[in-house]
């Protein structure tokens, strides 16, 4: 694990310390002025950016090596800077809180974005090591003289946001030995440990999962589910997401749901997620299976970038993102479609997701994860292309291989699908479909034969005949003579015959 | 007698039966027309949504600021009614208000249900019945309104026609109810009323999509083309047919018959109100002057060479000016006959003579096919190289300047009491500039010069003292897509519940501004700038794109035309208001999967308690405006207006101190709660724009907030009246239920004055409340006022 | 000359003009209790801000501000009540006399007419334009002279 200790700081270098915070501000803080663009006429200094080092870093500390809202700035502070050039900029901060552990460091960090942003006059782009900052003229002359301005700001928004942040100290430095030296000794590894953990941290490693009800606000039996392998499906959250919201406030939006006991560990079921979807969508949603399209799959709202869904003549599952023109190989659009599920109801044939579930190393397993899958737009496909098995790349096919049902399923046999076969799923060998076409005719077949064969020994009932048509032999008990009546009908429904 | 049934019973016999059959329906098309579970209502009368309008009225108590004090409908008055006395039928002060709110409701609708019917009848006989209604594949709910109130979904125009039987038969009924001798109690009246601006959205909605389907509008475009809008678009070296009103047909025609005549290039097409807008739908090339308060302007200017007029929010005295001018008039309608002679029948090479050679000041030709090739060849006939001054010479300027005495009857006789006598006064040294601060409000109504007793053509002197600040004003205007997306409701339903898009604010309405029009632009660019929703018809999509920032660009430029955070839509004329309902109806039908048919008094429950959306009408001015912000109410959208709507004589107002009038049903907990006050008004009046803004930003709160939603919305709230007002809100505790409700930057000084002015209690070291909202947040919290909603979903 | 009246309106009843001295000892009773509801035209109108504020100054009578007005007054040093016009009938507990000034004519004209017909309290309108509605009014005036007496008027005795 790649240690977190304070970075050191050089000796030769021009260091300037700020503490205690700061209440009056020379510019505007709202989240009005996120978004808010500054060209390059109107900059006073570039910071980072796509010409110089650069990159932001939160570090979590035991609580005694943090000196609350103090900020170090080590090299020339913003009035030193020559104006209208791009220099290195590093920012640094460490946070100290009962609740803070590594895995916050990334949700932590990810508001410095947000932060920067709503101060009047700072622009933040990107984050990590890509991250690009403006400081505009104006500001400046309104009287924003000084980095530590900034990261006081940004500490306080920290602190009121996040009340698990018990104590945070900032480092932001310009000098650029110390900005390069540290992005490759100290950040780099973070962010490289941070990736490696994401990707090494799958379901059966953790003790609970995250719920998330915010969408109650407008479909009010919805509940989502988020696991290191299911991502939510607007988008928005993950596990460590999750995570962190439930340490702000336990009994909030996003609550911790402990596991229970595994009850289908292949298709992802949990008793104790069972029981949590239970209360929290009062009775709508009993059972789910995570990684289940068929059987008991996740609810939506209605907020889904992608829906799912089964095509029975060809057995397998097609996806269609939002804002596709066209309809699918089914006849049906994206809203079409969409208008069948979503408001927190399960409906099998249907399933609404993020496109972040596409890289889940568990994409729907228990229905044969990518070797069920027949059908996505090409630009969707591009998207996710990565992701795909490299065997099955050439097999799901797009809008440009087939648009009508009939062209899907030529295309399907011409590339030797596995739905056309039977599918195998890969997380444990079983094969769960049958495959297609020359097994169900002979299953048809056999069936005839065996209507032919039943219908000697025993003569169906039939109901109402009038006079005119044989009784059967029945031991008809009583004979109704009907007079003067008159029988009003509503409503005949002519079925047509197939 | 003991009867053994055995195997069953056979009929034998049957003598003298007769059998009635109903309805004989194919299988298919009943799936159809089932397509969803019925709800309790469909196609309701008058007294069948009257439960839910109680309710809303309960909370939203109307009050009354009648402009006369008496009621003369009938012979037995006039009744003086002073005081809330009674007349000499019976009725008091207050219920008779309230009929007169219903009056003005019913003749909006009626408006807009004649101007349907116009449409589906010309367009069931130009496409036949079975031109399909599709709107795309990123439209799936083709006609929330409808589906809605009726519970039918229409397939085709000719399915249109049984929706507009209801509605017209409904209207016919409440109008009924207005006679001497009916109601007796004010809030059933208001039902009524509410009823009516139901139905008129009913209404809108069928026109609007009919004519999106048969002419091949955009079709929820967020990329539709911008449109060249203001005075300055008259400056052509083209003859320019002028088409004032808001009904496409006969515009469309002369469109036509440019393009079939190779003249497209030739000849010049310029609106004035709906018309307007919806032509430059049909056509981008057609060019926008403005709304209504352009109208004599543009008569006046002499400029175009034809009038075309067809019906509502045309001057009535269009026929006298334009033969002041010299200019052709052709009328279109029957509602706006004119006094003309019906030319329908007639060869139109003859009705061109007549009217080119000025025997005849005007036409009324009813077809609107007609309308086109009469219009064309006269413009073309009549253009002349324009060389005489517009509006009158300079020498004539001073001259009526000279003349004025300032005897200050024009400034009393003016809607917004404009101080004529001071720009006159300053003229008379030669300076004219406020001249210009006065066009910028002035309505051109001509009032002034009605009242003037030296008979100076004061609207002329203001247009000419002020040309060069009209001839500047050109902007651009995005062109009416229509509805809103599907995919689009869906794409933003993650960022409003995330906090990101802290509401949607709807700027619809008439130009009866109470100041410079510029005003809405400054109000709607607030808003805009902090990521709200932007959604526009009518006159104010024409004025929001009248004025250029200093790089020369119109907010519709600055702005997306789509529908999320910073976007700013026009959906069209004002039979696009439905868009707007039905974007509100949409979002209940696709995020909680409520049934739609015939199910309003549920859907408009969700929509008051969950979706933070309010209309801004700052100049409203006519009776379909009434209606519109009526139909807004009953479905729980609230509208703020400017100060002349408080001539509307009925405002909708919650009392935000009385605790007991906000309580709801929480489905999920079983109770029955308290709740804090949002919205808190249905219709309310705001006198300046600081106010306007402030307000508007309140009404975007709702009870289902969740606590990012609540934040960013309490920050704008508080950052808006801190600007505006100088002060904070004095209510903003109400609506905090959560530390994280508090907007993060003020959260040490807000969560100090909780408890130093509230006595809250707070517990410092975790920086959270423990005691003093009135209610805690609770994510799951499912609130209802309706009984039978709350029996269908508690389990 | 007729007398103008802007807006042709339609009262059975209308306000009794009254003068600055008048109003003052009015105000002065001891049984008055009253408020002063200022409008938006505070906001563009400096002059009669300055004059309002000196008003509040030398009186001590309680202020609604609407319209936006609160801002010019908090600027000028005075504490003030805000809300929307409509939504002042909440705020009255205990007051007998309802003084206006700074409104759009027609607009006050019409919370006025609310006031008349269902309230019971006396309103004075102290605004430029003479308002049929109220209670009691100053006539038209095209000038600040009449609330400059009826400043001078309540500061001295």
């Amino acid at each position: 694990m790649a240690e977190r200790k304070k970075v050191e700081i050089p000796e030769n270098v021009k260091v300037k310390v700020s503490e205690g915070e700061e209440y009056d501000f020379p510019v505007d803080i709202s989240p009005m002025h996120e978004g808010e663009r500054i060209r390059k006429g109107e900059m006073y200094v570039e910071l980072a950016g796509p010409k110089q080092p650069g990159f932001e870093l939160v570090m979590a500390l035991p609580e005694d090596q943090v000196e609350d809202m103090k900020v170090t700035i080590v090299g020339k502070d913003l009035d030193e800077l020559e104006e209208g050039k791009a220099h290195p900029f590093a920012m640094i901060y460490y946070v100290a809180g009962e609740k803070i552990d590594t895995d916050l460091e990334p949700i932590i960090e990810r508001r410095n974005h947000d932060f920067q942003n709503y101060i009047e006059g700072v622009m933040h782009l990107n984050q990590r090591y890509d991250v690009w900052i403006r400081v505009g003229k104006k500001a400046v002359e309104k009287g924003l003289k000084s980095l530590a301005t900034i990261a006081k700001a940004v500490m306080l928004l920290f602190k009121n946001e996040m009340p698990f942040i018990e104590k945070i100290e900032a480092v932001y430095a310009t000098d650029r030995e110390f900005v390069e030296k540290t992005l490759k000794e100290v950040a780099m590894p973070i962010y490289e440990e941070r990736d490696a953990r994401v990707e090494s941290l799958h379901d059966e490693d953790v003790e609970e999962f995250y719920s998330c009800t915010l969408c109650q606000s407008f479909a009010p039996s919805d509940v989502c589910i988020i696991s290191p392998d299911r991502p939510s499906l607007c988008g928005a959250i993950t596990w460590f997401d999750g995570r962190a919201a439930a340490r702000v406030d336990p009994e909030g939006p996003n609550k911790a749901v402990p596991k229970g006991e595994i009850i289908d560990p292949i298709g992802g079921e949990y008793s104790g997620v069972n029981e949590f979807a239970k209360n929290e969508s009062g009775g709508v949603t009993e059972r789910i299976k995570l990684h289940s399209f068929l059987e008991y799959p996740h609810p939506s709202c209605g907020c889904f970038e992608v829906i799912g869904f089964y095509m029975p003549e060809v057995d397998g599952i097609g996806w269609i993102h939002r804002g596709y023109p066209e309809p699918a190989p089914n006849g049906l659009t994206f809203s079409t479609m969409a208008g069948q599920t979503g408001g927190g109801k399960q409906v099998v044939g249907f399933l609404g997701i993020g496109i972040s579930y596409f890289r889940s190393k568990k994409f729907i397993q228990a229905d044969g994860g990518w070797y069920r899958v027949v059908w996505m737009p090409k630009e969707l496909k591009q998207k996710v292309l990565q992701y795909i098995p490299e065997d099955m790349r050439d097999k799901i096919a797009t809008e440009e291989d087939a648009k009508t049902m009939e062209e899907l399923k030529e295309f399907l046999k011409r590339v030797d699908h596995p739905v056309v076969k039977g599918v195998v799923r890969p997380v444990d060998g079983k094969k769960i479909t049958e495959g297609w076409l020359e097994e169900k005719e002979e299953e048809t077949e056999e069936e005839v034969e065996e209507e032919k064969v039943e219908q000697q020994p025993t003569q169906p009932m039939e109901f109402m005949q009038l006079s005119q048509l044989q009784p059967q032999s029945l031991q008809p008990v009583i004979k109704l003579t009907i007079k003067n009546a008159t029988i009003k009908i509503d409503k005949i429904i002519v079925k047509k015959k197939e | 007698m003991d009867i053994n049934i055995g195997n069953g019973i056979i009929i034998d016999e049957l003598r003298n039966i007769t059998i009635k059959i109903g309805d004989i329906v194919d299988e298919e098309a009943l799936r159809d027309e089932e397509w969803e579970e019925l709800g309790p209502t469909p196609k309701p009368h008058i007294l069948d949504l009257r439960y839910w309008d109680r309710k809303l009225l309960s909370r939203y108590e109307p009050i009354y600021m009648p402009v006369q004090d008496f009621c003369n409908l009938c012979t037995m008055g006039p009744c003086e009614l002073t005081g809330n006395k009674e007349g000499a039928c019976g009725i008091d002060l207050r219920t008779q208000k309230a009929r007169m709110v219903t009056i003005a409701c019913l003749i909006g609708a009626s408006a807009h249900a004649t101007h349907a019917r116009h449409l589906v009848h010309y367009l069931i006989e130009k496409f036949g019945r079975d031109k399909p209604i599709d709107l795309g594949p990123d439209i799936d709910i083709e006609a929330p309104n409808i589906r809605l109130v009726l519970g039918i979904k229409p397939k085709t125009i000719g399915d249109l026609e049984k929706v507009l039987n209801y509605v017209e038969q409904e209207l016919v009924r409440v109008l009924h109810t207005i006679h001497t001798g009916q109601e007796e109690d004010y809030i059933d009246f208001e039902s009524k009323a509410l009823h009516v601006g139901m139905l008129d959205h009913v209404g809108m909605e069928v026109a609007d999509i009919a004519q999106i389907v048969a002419f091949n509008y955009p079709k929820g475009d967020p990329d539709a083309p911008l449109i060249d809008v203001g005075f300055g678009v008259l400056e052509s070296e083209k003859p320019i047919i002028l088409v004032i009103g808001h009904n496409i047909l006969p515009a469309r025609n002369i469109d036509d018959y440019l393009r079939e005549h190779g003249l497209e290039n030739k000849v010049e097409i310029a609106g004035l109100c709906c018309t307007a807008i919806d032509t430059s739908r049909y056509d981008p090339r057609a060019k926008v002057v403005g709304t209504l308060s352009y109208e004599l302007r543009a008569i006046r200017s002499g400029i175009p060479d034809v009038v075309v007029t067809d019906e509502q929010c045309i001057r009535a005295d269009t026929l006298r000016e334009c033969a002041k001018m010299g200019i052709p008039l052709i009328a279109t309608s029957e509602a706006a006959a004119r006094g003309l002679i019906d030319r329908t029948e007639d060869d139109p090479d003859e009705i061109v003579r007549d009217l080119v050679s000025g025997n005849v000041k005007g036409v009324l030709i009813r077809d609107p096919d007609k309308v086109g090739e009469v219009a064309v060849k006269v413009a073309m006939n009549v253009y002349k190289n324009r060389k005489s001054p517009i509006y009158m010479s300079d020498e004539e300027l001073e001259d009526l300047v000279d003349r004025c005495t300032m005897c200050m009857n024009c400034v009393f006789a003016c809607p917004h009491n404009l101080r004529i006598d001071r720009a006159m006064e300053l003229a008379k040294s030669g300076d004219y500039s406020y001249f210009e601060i006065i066009e910028d409000t002035c309505l051109a109504c001509g009032r002034c010069e009605q009242a003037c007793p030296r008979n100076i053509r004061i609207v002329d002197v203001i247009m000419k003292a002020a040309y060069k600040h009209i001839r500047e004003k050109t902007g651009k205007m995005r062109a009416g897509r229509g509805p809103i997306k599907d995919t689009e409701i869906r794409k933003v339903g993650q960022p409003i519940v995330m906090g990101t898009i802290p509401g949607v604010i709807a700027p619809i309405g008439c130009p009866n501004y109470p100041k410079s029009r510029k005003e809405v632009s400054e109000i709607i660019e607030e808003f805009l700038k902090r990521k709200y929703i932007v959604v526009t018809t009518g006159c104010h999509a024409m004025d929001l794109g009248m004025y250029r920032d200093e790089e020369g660009k119109s907010l519709y430029e600055k702005y997306p035309g789509v529908f999320d955070a910073g976007g700013l839509v026009n959906c069209g004329s004002c039979v696009s208001n439905s868009h707007i309902t039905g974007a509100a109806i949409k979002i209940a039908a696709i995020f909680a999967q409520r049934k739609l048919r015939g199910n309003y008094a549920e859907i408009a429950d969700y929509i008051l308690h969950r979706i933070g959306a309010v209309g801004l009408a700052w100049g409203p001015y006519s009776q379909k405006a009434a209606s519109i912000a009526t139909g807004f109410n009953r479905l729980g959208i609230p509208a703020v207006v400017g100060p002349h709507g408080s001539k509307y004589r009925r405002g909708y107002v919650g009392k935000l101190w009385k605790k007991d009038k906000w309580w709801v049903y929480d489905i999920k907990t079983k109770k029955k709660m308290e709740i804090e006050p949002c919205p808190d008004c249905l219709l309310v009046v705001a006198e300046t724009k600081e106010e306007a803004i402030v307000q508007l930003a309140r009404l975007c709160l709702r009870p289902g907030d969740t606590y990012m939603g609540r934040q960013i919305k309490l920050t704008h709230y508080i950052e808006l009246s801190e600007k505006y007002l100088g002060c904070l809100p004095d209510d903003w505790h109400l609506y905090v239920r959560t530390e994280m409700d508090l907007p993060t930057k003020m959260k040490d000084r807000l969560l100090k004055i909780l408890e130093d002015e509230h006595g809250w209690k707070i517990d410092w070291s975790k920086k959270k409340i423990l005691e003093g909202p009135i209610r805690k947040y609770d994510a799951g919290f499912n609130p209802t006022i309706v009984e039978h909603v709350y029996d269908k979903y508690v389990r | 000359m007729k007398e103008k009246i802007f807006n042709p309106e339609f009262q059975v009843e209308k306000a009794r003009k009254i003068g600055p001295e008048t109003l003052a000892r009015i105000l002065k009773k001891r049984k008055s209790k009253s408020v002063l509801i200022t409008g938006g035209k505070l906001l563009e109108d400096e002059i009669l801000a300055d004059l309002i504020a000196e008003l509040v100054k030398k009186s001590g009578i309680k202020v609604i501000a609407t319209g936006g007005s609160s801002k010019p007054l908090i600027e000028r040093g005075i504490n003030v009540n805000t809300c929307l016009l409509s939504h002042i009938t909440e705020k009255l507990t205990d007051v007998n006399i309802l003084i206006f000034v700074g409104f759009e004519p027609y607009l006050l004209s019409r919370l006025l007419s609310n006031i008349k017909h269902f309230l019971n309290v006396l309103t004075v309108s102290i605004d430029f334009y003479y308002q049929p509605n109220a209670k009691l009014s100053f006539p038209n005036c095209d000038n600040y002279g009449l609330i400059e007496t009826l400043v001078s008027c309540l500061s001295d005795c």
